[in-house]
C-alpha cells in the first residue's frame, strides 16, 4: 500500500465549549477524489478548513506527504501551531476553492489567477501570466481574462476561482461546497470542470451537497455526522447501498427533496 | 514636570472666571448659529424638493457655494466686507450669521437624506388610509426621519461648536479669543491652550458619544422599521 | 484696484494653500493608514485604546487650538516651527485622526473571505495586506478621502491665524492697503471655490475609473 498523500489523524476541533470535530481520521491517496457528505453542522467544512489551517485544530495531526501541516515542534517536545506567515509555504501546496469564490474585485481575472504565483511563489511575472492564461483556458474562461470579477456570473467566477487554485500547482485541491451558492442553472458548468479535474487524476477533497455528483465522480465517499465519521467506502457503494442507519436516514432525506432527481437505483 | 501643573494652581483664580464667561459666549454663539442653520437648512431642503425649477436651482447653488467656501473666509467677509456696503455686524452676530449660513448647507443635506430614506411605501400607506399629505408628513414621515437625522444633526452641532473658535479671529469674545488674550498676558501658551482644548473636549465629547449611541440604537431598530 | 489686480495679489496665497494641502494631506494619509492598520490588525489592546484617545481628542478639539499649541505653545518650550510647518503638522494630525476612522471602517467592511482566499493561496499576511486588503480599502475610502481633501483645502484658511502667507492673510493685508474690502473678500471666496471644485471633480473621475464591486 503506497503512502497516502494526505493523512488526518484523530482530528479534534472545539470552539469554547462546543466540540465540532470529535476525532476524525481519514486518508487520501494520490490521484483520488474523496467526497465528504453529511448534514449541516456535521463538521465537514470545519474538517476541510483544518487541512489548510484556516481553522486551527485543537487536537490531532494532519500530514501532507508525511510532512506535518500547521505545527512546529515546541521546546517541550510537543507541537505548537504555526503562524500565518509560517504557514504560507505549506498553504501553497494546498489549494482551496470557497463557496463564495472570494475573487479579488480590484484585480482583473488574469491578475487574480497570477497573483499568488508571482508573489507567493516568486514566479517571473510574464511567465506567470502566460501560465494563468493557460489555466483560464483549461476552465473555458480564457476569453474573459481582462474582465473584472463583478462582470461575471457566479458560475464563471467560481471557474476563475478554480483556475486561480490550479495556478498554484497544488498537490491537493480542497473544495468547500463549491456550488452551494450558485443559481441552479450555473451549477452544471462548475461540476463539469471538477469532473474533468477528477478524470485528469487530480487529488481532491470535495465537501458537497450534490450527492449524485459525489456518487458519479468521486472515488470514495465519507459520510460525517455530529463531528465523527459514520461511514466510508467506495462512492457508489456508500450512496447506493449505505450500511449504517444514520447514512440511510440522511440519504433518504436528501433524495426526497424535489430538486434532486435520481437516475437509476435505488 | 510637576511644575507644569502647579502653574495652573497659581493662575486658576484669574483664568477660571474669564474662561467661564467666555464659555457661555461660545455656547450661546454655537446655539444661535445652529438654530439659524436649522431654520435656513429646512428652507433650503424645501426649496430643493419644490416643483419650481428656479427654486431648486437657486437652493442647490446656494448649498454648493456654502460647501465650497471656507468658514473663515465667510466670517471675514461678513465682518469686514459688509460695513462698506452699509451693514455693520458685531463680532457675535457676524459669527452667528456665518455659522448659520455655513451650517445650513450641511443641515440641508442631512434633512434631504433623512426624508429620502423613508420608503415611499410609508407615504402611500398613509395616503391610502385617508390621511392628507400634510398629515402624512407630520405623523408618518417626520417622526421616522427625525430618528435618522438626529445623530448627524448632533454631529453638525459639535462641528459648529468647534468652528465657533474661528470667531476669535473676528473679535468675538469667546473661548479662543480669551485664550489668546491670556496667552499674550501670561506668556504661558502651552498651559492655556491645552486647558481651553480640554474645555472644548469636555463639552463636545459627551455630545459625540451621544450621537454615536443614538446611531447604534437606530441601526439596531432599523431592521424592524417599515419596508426596507 | 481692479478685480484682476486683486486676484494677482491673492495668488501667492493660493500657492501656499496648495502647499499646505499637499503637505498636510500626505502626512494625514500616511499616518492615518498606519493608525488604521494598527487599529484593525494590531494585537495590543492598550495600543487600540491609545489610538482611540488620540482620535477623540483630535475630533473634539478645534483645529485652531492645535495650530496655536504647535505654533505658540511649542515656541514657549523652545521648539519653533515656521507658520507653514506648524500648519501642515497641525492640519495633518487632525486629518490623520479623521482618515484613521475612515480607513478602519473601510477595512472592516471588507469580507473576511478576501483575506482567507489570499492566505489559502499561499500569500503571507503581509502580502495579503499589501496586494489584496489595502488596495480594496483605498478604493472603498475614495468618497470619504475626496470629502476630506476638499475640506482640507478650505481648512488651510485657518493657517492665516498663525501668520501663514495664505489667501486670507494676503486678503487682510490688501484690505489695509487698498480698502476695497468687499471686492477683496468676494474674490477670496471665489478663489477657494475655484480650488475646491476641480479637486472634487478629479476625485469623481477617479471613483468612476476604479469602480469595483464588494
Amino acid at each position: 500500500m503506497t503512502n497516502p498523500l494526505l493523512r488526518i489523524e484523530n482530528l479534534h476541533k472545539s470552539y469554547q465549549s462546543l466540540e465540532v470535530l470529535k476525532g476524525i481520521s481519514l486518508e487520501l491517496q494520490k490521484g483520488e477524489t474523496l467526497a465528504l457528505i453529511g448534514p449541516s453542522g456535521s463538521g465537514k467544512s470545519t474538517c476541510l478548513r483544518c487541512i489548510n489551517n484556516l481553522e486551527r485544530p485543537t487536537g490531532g495531526a494532519i500530514f501532507l506527504e508525511d510532512e506535518r501541516i500547521g505545527q512546529l515542534p515546541d521546546r517541550r517536545g510537543g507541537w505548537r501551531p504555526m503562524t500565518d506567515s509560517e504557514l504560507a509555504a505549506q498553504r501553497t501546496e494546498i489549494g482551496m476553492v470557497f463557496q463564495l469564490f472570494y475573487l479579488w474585485p480590484h484585480l482583473t481575472v488574469l491578475d487574480n489567477v497570477a497573483l499568488a504565483p508571482i508573489k507567493a511563489q516568486r514566479m517571473d511575472p510574464a511567465e506567470a501570466r502566460h501560465m494563468a492564461k493557460a489555466m483560464l483556458d483549461r476552465v473555458q474562461m480564457g476569453h474573459k481574462a481582462h474582465e473584472y470579477p463583478e462582470r461575471l456570473s457566479g458560475g464563471q467566477q467560481q471557474r476563475v476561482a478554480i483556475a486561480r487554485t490550479l495556478a498554484q500547482r497544488p498537490k491537493v485541491i480542497l473544495f468547500d461546497e463549491p456550488t452551494s451558492a450558485l443559481d441552479p442553472e450555473l451549477v452544471g458548468e462548475v461540476l463539469n470542470v471538477i469532473k474533468s479535474l477528477a478524470e485528469e487524476g487530480r487529488s481532491m477533497v470535495l465537501v458537497t451537497h450534490e450527492i449524485r455528483f459525489a456518487r458519479d465522480v468521486a472515488d470514495r465517499v465519507i459520510f460525517m455526522d455530529g463531528g465523527v465519521v459514520v461511514e466510508e467506502g467506495k462512492a457508489k457503494q456508500v450512496i447506493n447501498h449505505p450500511r449504517m442507519e444514520r447514512t440511510k436516514a440522511f440519504l433518504r432525506q436528501v433524495h426526497d427533496q424535489p430538486v434532486a432527481e435520481m437516475q437509476g437505483a435505488p | 514636570m510637576i511644575a507644569f501643573f502647579t502653574t495652573y494652581a497659581e493662575f486658576w483664580s484669574d483664568w477660571m472666571p474669564r474662561l467661564q464667561s467666555a464659555a457661555k459666549v461660545t455656547a450661546l454663539l454655537s446655539l444661535v448659529g445652529f438654530l439659524l442653520a436649522l431654520f435656513l437648512g429646512a428652507v433650503l431642503t424645501a426649496g430643493m424638493r419644490s416643483h419650481n425649477l428656479h427654486a431648486r436651482k437657486l437652493c442647490r447653488g446656494f448649498v454648493e457655494f456654502m460647501k465650497a467656501v471656507p468658514l473663515l473666509a465667510l466670517l471675514l467677509a461678513l465682518y469686514f466686507g459688509l460695513p462698506p456696503l452699509g451693514l455693520t455686524l458685531s463680532g457675535f452676530w457676524a459669527g452667528a450669521l456665518g455659522l448659520g449660513l455655513h451650517g445650513s448647507a450641511y443641515v440641508a443635506e442631512i434633512l434631504r437624506g433623512g426624508l429620502q430614506a423613508i420608503h415611499k411605501g410609508q407615504r402611500e400607506a398613509g395616503l391610502a388610509a385617508g390621511l392628507s399629505p400634510v398629515q402624512v408628513f407630520a405623523h408618518i414621515v417626520m417622526p421616522q426621519a427625525m430618528r435618522i437625522m438626529l445623530p448627524p444633526l448632533l454631529n453638525t452641532y459639535v462641528a459648529l461648536l468647534k468652528d465657533s473658535s474661528l470667531c476669535a479671529l473676528i473679535a468675538t469674545d469667546e473661548l479662543m479669543l480669551t485664550a489668546r488674550a491670556i496667552s499674550s498676558e501670561s506668556f504661558l501658551p502651552m498651559h492655556i491652550f491645552l486647558l481651553v482644548g480640554l474645555v472644548y473636549f469636555l463639552i463636545a465629547f459627551p455630545l459625540s458619544l451621544l450621537a454615536r449611541w443614538l446611531q447604534t440604537r437606530l441601526n439596531a431598530g432599523r431592521r424592524t422599521m417599515g419596508a426596507t | 484696484m481692479g478685480f484682476f489686480d486683486i486676484l494677482q495679489g491673492l495668488m501667492g496665497g493660493a500657492v501656499t494653500a496648495i502647499y499646505i494641502t499637499l503637505g498636510a494631506g500626505t502626512f494625514a494619509m500616511a499616518l492615518g493608514l498606519l493608525l488604521a492598520l494598527a487599529q484593525t490588525f494590531g494585537h495590543s489592546r492598550w495600543m487600540r485604546w491609545a489610538i482611540n484617545a488620540y482620535v477623540e481628542w483630535m475630533r473634539n478639539v478645534p483645529a485652531l487650538a492645535h495650530l496655536f499649541l504647535l505654533y505658540f505653545g511649542l515656541a514657549a518650550v523652545g521648539i519653533r516651527f515656521s507658520p507653514l510647518v506648524a500648519a501642515m503638522l497641525g492640519l495633518g494630525l487632525v486629518g490623520a485622526a479623521m482618515l484613521c476612522e475612515v480607513f478602519t471602517a473601510a477595512f472592516r467592511s471588507i469580507h473576511p473571505g478576501q483575506r482567507e482566499a489570499a492566505l489559502a493561496a499561499g500569500l503571507t499576511p503581509l502580502q495579503a495586506l499589501r496586494y489584496v486588503l489595502v488596495p480594496q480599502m483605498l478604493r472603498l475610502s475614495l468618497p470619504s478621502t475626496a470629502n476630506y481633501t476638499s475640506q482640507l483645502i478650505k481648512d488651510t484658511s485657518i493657517a492665516s491665524a498663525i501668520a501663514a502667507p495664505e489667501i486670507m492673510f494676503f486678503a487682510r493685508n490688501l484690505v489695509t492697503s487698498t480698502f476695497e474690502t468687499s471686492l477683496i473678500y468676494g474674490t477670496a471666496l471665489l478663489l477657494y471655490a475655484a480650488m475646491v471644485w476641480p479637486v472634487a471633480w478629479m476625485f469623481f473621475r477617479l471613483e468612476r475609473r476604479l469602480e469595483m464591486s464588494r
